[in-house]
């Protein structure tokens, strides 16, 4: 595919730092290609990364001006889109977060620049800015397209799609330059940089977890998602690193690893193992970023005998702060071993072209934490002696027999029932939280105690490690205590909110819905031509064929399938439908060796197929439904009862007479029900049957299906079962089954097609490749505006609350209903709220915002064509997932619910009043401490890295 | 005689237990926290005590709305109370519904469910009625038939034992024993009495005996208090005495210095040392009074005072062959010993239930 033309400028700035690279790793042999001095290198450096920052920016600009030439900006924006999103939506998709991650290292660049700068420094930082953008041009988003926007996934249009991708990009940014620094010696700023990285890394995945929270309704914060897990991978090796720079020879393994997990993250994300974040397929590019990743590998694994014999010697050397520390570099290495091992297994697999699967949600609890738990266990027990630093064991060892103690002990009252933290989860869950809590609350107290005591020292940099430390145990308290609730969907209660209503959402908390209004974003809009390839679309397709396929069947079934019938000589018992019959008749028949007498009272009589007969033809067998008294002679044995059919044989024939035709029964299956009612309904009614005594019952309805007898009409005999052809059989289909085909095709949009022969030509050119019918814009937006009060102990607000519904998600298949998440804060725990709009009491159950969104939508269409494409494409996205399990019916099912759609949308008025907002309620304790902890952790580093590079300043000032 | 080990292992020894007190405040601020909150809160729902009648209906049904105003008449009225039944009603639609309709095992609606203690005892599916009077009817037959007002005892909901009963006195006695141990204090009164100054043995004793009995009297009292609202603290604290021990053990000894005492007079010193003890015991205090004893009881001060009181008479009789054992280092066991049989034996009465 051709390039755009910001493509080509991509294809300079690279060309720009290839030179560089390639002239800095001359140079460092001796030999000079362009021939310039260190200084020129320099300054070469210094244009091809402001080159590349001033690439990034025209990118930018792109998405600003809404150029839907550009693929990337086609993938992820909309007409009319606003600015804050067309900003965001720049680092949105695959391509664009990778430029963003270059761009940033290239701005990092610059910055080292304004220091020393030698030949291996720009060589590798460069190198990875290299491979960056050759990413970037590899990767399909900077191509032609074709000029139609898609639309942002609705779950990014909020927010959260600045602060977490910035903070990730960014960090990844830095841990990669902290190892390239590291690497080219320039120790001070790999150790910055590290922090740094450390940092945004450390807050990308907290926003990650809050992002998760607020957006997806299920109240949890962490799922094991493949890409929460890839993200978690470089942080622990990061934080290992922390532990173990300055002090454990040949720990900058660590960092090499941290800075290869980077690279194996983002290609992660794109291998599509993961149900969220997929970018839209894996290619060939996504393969490249192994390559950094095992650069980044290799002195990692050569280091790494060196690492782990100084590692042994930490652990066995007997002071106390050493081994704590190499305890702690030992755990989280460990840790980053079960992790990687987890995410590169069934990567390498998946890459071999089998299928695999990772750890996430439930099988990821089931399989990380029983491995991660101990080294929990591990870090709290080492975070005491750390924080105090006693230079003996004797104290610590009291210290943490006591709090093991403790543990065993709150384990014992957990198993007793006494003090039961989770009751939806096993018992081994809540001992293992009761065994924990102890441990942090240690760690925790130790850590308060010595940010004073190093604060009382004045011991700066004690103090904030302190600081550190006490949000990690506040972290870890705050998960122990609200995991289970924030990620079980069982603790999770539905309630109805109408309006006018309030409801009790248990904690002393109610909720009232005081008003509400709909609106329909009319500024933002989509072009549904740019979604062919979706599911839903394709599904649309062969819709529309299949009903102008049913349509050409029904005509001939109507006139050929007749003409035969009446040729046959039986049009006029089929006619004999729907009228109203009282034909009485009766016979002595013998079923199961008991003799009956029949009275019945026929009401209608038809023909009906029930399969059988060879290929060409079909047998079909008269069916008659009545009322009727029997009289057995004798007990019966078998059972009267709605279930059982029973097999009459008559011992002479029961004959009967209607309009010119004589009807002669032998043998017949009685069944006690309407068969024409159950064929309507879908499942038969049983018939009431009264027992009279003696033997004799009444029942109705019933029917009669001849199995053998014979009809006589004028001078021509025939024999039952009856062979029809094809064509008769189809007429006999057809009528059956002419309600609900009625109903389509009297549709008003269908009629419409139907009569101007317009649908088959449709059909026709959809089956030879053209593309469904489809409006060239629709509105992007629906919104549902909620005014809630919310009563807490007696004190009220009010909040606005709105519920998004994006069509641009229907379309592709992934449901455009963003649901609004309240989290209502009480004390450290959160009564976490999830507000769905009502559903449509029918066995679709359309959500209001969908019904309202067409009502809108629809009649502006002007094309019946198109407003049907539409509707069915709109359908089909709405019932993807039960279309994708039943395939025999789907199309079927498509039509009909599309059918019922648009009546449905016709008809339209909110059913908020009638049916109530859908309301999800969870109770969550102590999740504040996750976010506070995971705070106050990150505002120690940075309080730290302040204090080492104020420290450094003070040393060379002196 | 030594009065600590090196300097330095006696101030991290004291920082670690500082460590140590802060580290289970914080544990009982989050468990007490979430055991008010969660697990008491749940316990002391309307259901879980006395006798209730209650209604288990759903908006979806129309047999419920039919007699639910009849039924709230039964709530206004309550016209039982005398007999100390109470009516009320559960909605599935409602946050703790479901929870409620699975607890007990509803599945057809209207149900009327009697509950005892939060125990269920009777049941009376698919319930109709035209009025109040009929359906109060219907519950008194269902009460009747059931016995859920007889006198046998009530079910006790999940309580924690208040415990000791026959152990308690011995048991304190026993705290009083080891609190006289105190590796804080010990040695400074030790040292005392061997500096010369005239400590009369029966005076000192009687000293100690009065004042330990005034300080258990106030720790009792408070602990009291304290077991009301975090019914399991004691068990925490007992851990605190197991460090204490552990501590002990391993001869590491915090404390006070002769210096401050040294001009003191005997029986005076004798008084206060049972508050020089308890800095390194008090944990030892409040979990025997809270965890062993139920209220504040006097007799239980007596016998933690008489505990006391025996050993420091001893000690101060000054060279005595205990006098000699504890200072060849075999002050740290004993009181180590003791503090940890102390503690294993709160912790499994409280654990087992007395």
């Amino acid at each position: 595919m051709p390039l755009h033309w910001v493509g080509y400028l991509v294809v300079l700035a690279e060309l720009a730092v290839l030179v560089t690279v390639i002239e800095a790793l001359a140079a460092r042999k001796g030999a000079s290609i362009i021939g310039l001095s260190s200084r020129g290198r320099r300054l070469l450096f210094i244009a091809s990364m402001g080159f590349v920052v001033f690439t990034w920016l025209v990118y930018l600009s792109r998405f600003i001006v809404l150029d839907f030439t550009l693929k990337e900006v086609a993938e992820e924006t909309s007409y009319g889109m606003p600015l804050f999103f067309r900003i965001g939506a720049s680092w949105a998709g695959g391509t664009g977060s990778i430029f963003l991650f270059s761009m940033i290292l290239a701005a990092i660049g610059l910055a080292l620049a304004a220091g020393r700068i030698d030949d291996r420094l720009i060589a590798y930082h460069g190198g990875i800015v290299l491979f960056g953008l050759l990413y970037v041009l590899l990767s399909g988003g900077l191509e032609r397209a074709s000029g139609l926007p898609s639309g942002l996934n609705p779950l990014l249009k909020s927010f959260w799609l600045y602060p977490h991708p910035l903070a990730t990009f960014t960090s990844y940014a830095f841990i990669a330059a902290a190892a390239v620094a590291y690497a080219a010696e320039r120790r001070r700023a790999s150790r910055i940089m590290a922090g740094v990285g450390w940092i945004l890394l450390s807050l990308g995945l907290l926003l990650g977890g809050v992002w998760s929270y607020v957006t997806f309704g299920w109240g949890g914060y962490w799922a094991w998602d493949p890409v929460e897990t890839s993200e978690l991978l470089p942080w622990l090796i990061l934080t290992a690193y922390l532990h173990g720079m300055g002090w454990l020879r040949d720990s900058d393994v660590m960092l090499y690893t941290s800075a290869m997990s980077v690279f194996f993250a983002t290609f992660m994300v794109r291998t599509g193992l993961s149900p969220l974040h997929s970018f839209a397929g894996s290619t060939f590019a996504d393969l490249l970023l192994l390559v950094p990743a095992a650069v980044f590998a290799y002195p990692a694994l050569k280091g790494l005998p060196r690492f782990f014999s100084s590692l042994w010697r930490s652990l066995t050397s007997r002071k106390p702060v050493r081994v704590a520390l190499a305890a702690t570099v030992l755990a989280l290495g460990y840790s980053h071993l079960v992790v990687f091992a987890s995410l590169a297994v069934p990567a390498a697999i998946h890459l071999a072209g089998m299928e695999a699967s990772i750890p996430q949600g439930r099988s990821g609890v089931a399989y990380y934490h029983p491995l991660l738990y101990p080294v929990l266990v591990v870090l709290m027990l080492a975070t005491p002696l750390c924080m105090l630093e006693p230079a003996t064991w004797a104290p610590y060892i009291a210290l943490a027999a006591g709090t093991l103690f403790a543990s065993v002990l709150m384990v014992a009252m957990t198993v007793r029932g006494l003090l039961v933290w989770s009751p939806l989860s096993t018992t081994m869950t809540n001992a293992m939280i009761s065994f924990a809590l102890p441990l942090a609350a240690v760690a925790a107290a130790a850590a308060i105690y010595s940010l004073f005591l190093n604060a009382y020292r004045r011991r700066i940099l004690n103090a904030c490690r302190a600081l550190i430390h006490i949000g990690l145990a506040v972290l870890v308290i705050g998960i122990l205590v609200s995991g289970p609730y924030a990620f079980k969907q069982e603790y999770m209660v539905e309630v109805n909110l109408k309006p006018g209503h309030a409801v009790d959402l248990g904690g002393g908390v109610k909720v009232e819905l005081l008003g509400y209004s709909y609106s329909l974003d009319t500024k933002s809009y989509i072009s549904p031509l740019s979604y062919r390839n979706t599911l839903p679309v394709a599904m649309a397709m062969q819709a529309l064929a299949a009903l102008s396929h049913i349509y050409s069947m029904e005509q001939r079934a109507l006139t050929v399938g007749y003409a035969k019938l009446k040729a046959h000589g039986l049009a006029g018992l089929v006619d004999l439908e729907g009228k109203r019959l009282h034909i009485p008749a009766k016979a002595f028949a013998i079923t199961d060796h008991t003799e009956l007498h029949i009275e019945m009272n026929i009401t209608r009589i038809g023909l009906e197929t029930f399969g059988g007969g060879h290929a060409a033809t079909v047998n079909a067998f008269p069916v008659m439904v009545a009322s009727m008294l029997i009289k057995a002679r004798g007990p019966l044995a078998v059972n009267i009862s709605a279930g059982t059919p029973l097999t009459l044989d008559f011992v002479n024939p029961l004959v009967f007479k209607v309009d010119d035709y004589t009807i002669e029964v032998s043998e017949a299956q009685l069944h006690f029900f309407n068969i024409y009612q159950a064929m309507a309904q879908g499942s038969p009614t049983p018939a009431r049957i009264r027992s009279l005594g003696n033997n004799t019952y009444l029942a109705s309805p019933v029917t009669l299906i001849v199995t053998n007898g014979w009809i006589k009409h004028g001078n021509k005999t025939l024999g039952v079962p009856i062979q029809l052809s094809t064509d008769e059989a189809m007429y006999l289909s057809v009528k059956s089954s002419e309600a609900a085909l009625q109903r389509l095709f009297s549709n008003p949009l269908v009629a419409e097609l139907l009569k101007t022969g317009r649908l088959q030509r449709i059909a026709d050119e959809v089956m030879r490749g053209r593309n469904l019918p489809l409006p060239e814009k629709i509105p992007e937006t629906a919104v549902l505006h909620l005014k809630l009060r919310i009563i807490e102990h007696g004190r009220s607000h009010d909040v606005d609350a709105s519920i998004r519904f994006d069509a641009n998600g229907e379309l592709a298949g992934i449901h455009g209903l963003v649901v609004k998440v309240l989290p209502i804060s009480i004390g450290p725990d959160n009564i976490y709220v999830a507000i769905y709009p009502p559903t449509y009491p029918n066995q679709y159950g359309w959500h209001d915002l969908l019904l309202y969104y067409l009502n809108k939508t629809l009649p502006g269409i002007r094309d019946p064509a198109k407003r049907l494409g539409i509707l069915l494409a709109f359908t089909a996205g709405y019932l993807v997932d039960v279309l994708k399990q039943n395939q025999q019916g789907a199309l079927q099912l498509l039509l009909q619910a599309a059918e019922n759609l648009y009546n449905v949308t016709s008809h339209y008025h909110s059913i908020i009043t009638s049916e109530g907002l859908r309301i999800a309620v969870k109770r969550i304790p102590m999740i504040d401490l996750v976010w506070a902890g995971a705070l106050v952790m990150m505002l120690g580093e940075a309080a730290t890295l302040i204090a080492v590079s104020a420290s450094w300043r003070r040393r060379r000032g002196s | 005689m030594r009065l600590g080990g090196g300097f330095r292992e006696s101030r991290e020894a004291v920082h670690m237990l500082a460590v140590f007190v802060l580290g289970i405040v914080v544990l009982s601020l989050v468990a007490g926290y979430f055991y008010i909150n969660y697990v008491r809160a749940e316990q002391e729902s309307p259901l879980m005590k006395g006798v209730v009648v209650a209604l288990f209906w759903s908006e979806t049904c129309p047999h419920c709305l039919h007699i639910l105003p009849y039924w709230r008449q039964l709530e206004a009225q309550q016209p039982l109370a005398a007999k100390g039944v109470r009516f009320v009603d559960v909605p599935l639609q409602s946050v703790e519904g479901p929870a409620l309709f699975h607890k007990y095992g509803v599945f057809e609606t209207p149900t009327i469910v009697v509950l005892r203690n939060g125990r269920l005892v009777a049941e009376l599916p698919g319930v109709t009625g035209d009025s109040a009077s009929e359906l109060l009817a219907k519950v008194e037959r269902l009460l009747s038939e059931s016995a859920a007002l007889s006198a046998a005892a009530p079910g006790a909901a999940t309580s924690p034992p208040s415990g000791g009963g026959l152990l308690a006195l011995p048991l304190l006695f026993a705290i009083g024993l080891a609190t006289a141990f105190s590796p804080c204090a010990l040695p400074v009164l030790l040292a005392y009495a061997a500096s010369g100054r005239r400590l009369n043995p029966w005076l000192c004793g009687l000293s100690g005996f009065v004042g330990a009995g005034v300080l258990a009297l106030v720790v009792a009292l408070a602990a009291g208090v304290v077991v009301r609202a975090l019914v399991f603290l004691p068990l925490l604290l007992s851990a605190l005495l197991f460090y204490a021990g552990v501590l002990s053990l391993l001869g590491v000894e915090a404390g006070a210095s002769l210096g401050r005492f040294a001009s003191m007079p005997g029986c005076l010193m004798c008084a206060v040392y049972p508050v020089l003890a308890a800095q390194c015991s008090l944990p030892v205090l409040i979990a025997g009074f809270a965890g062993v004893a139920a209220a504040a009881s006097p007799l239980a001060a007596l016998a933690f005072a008489a505990g006391l009181a025996v050993p420091l008479g001893l000690a101060a009789k000054g060279s005595t062959a205990l006098n000699r054992f504890l200072e060849r280092r075999g002050l740290g066991k004993v009181s180590g010993v003791l503090l940890i049989v102390a503690a294993v034996v709160i912790a499994a009465v409280y654990l087992v239930g007395v």
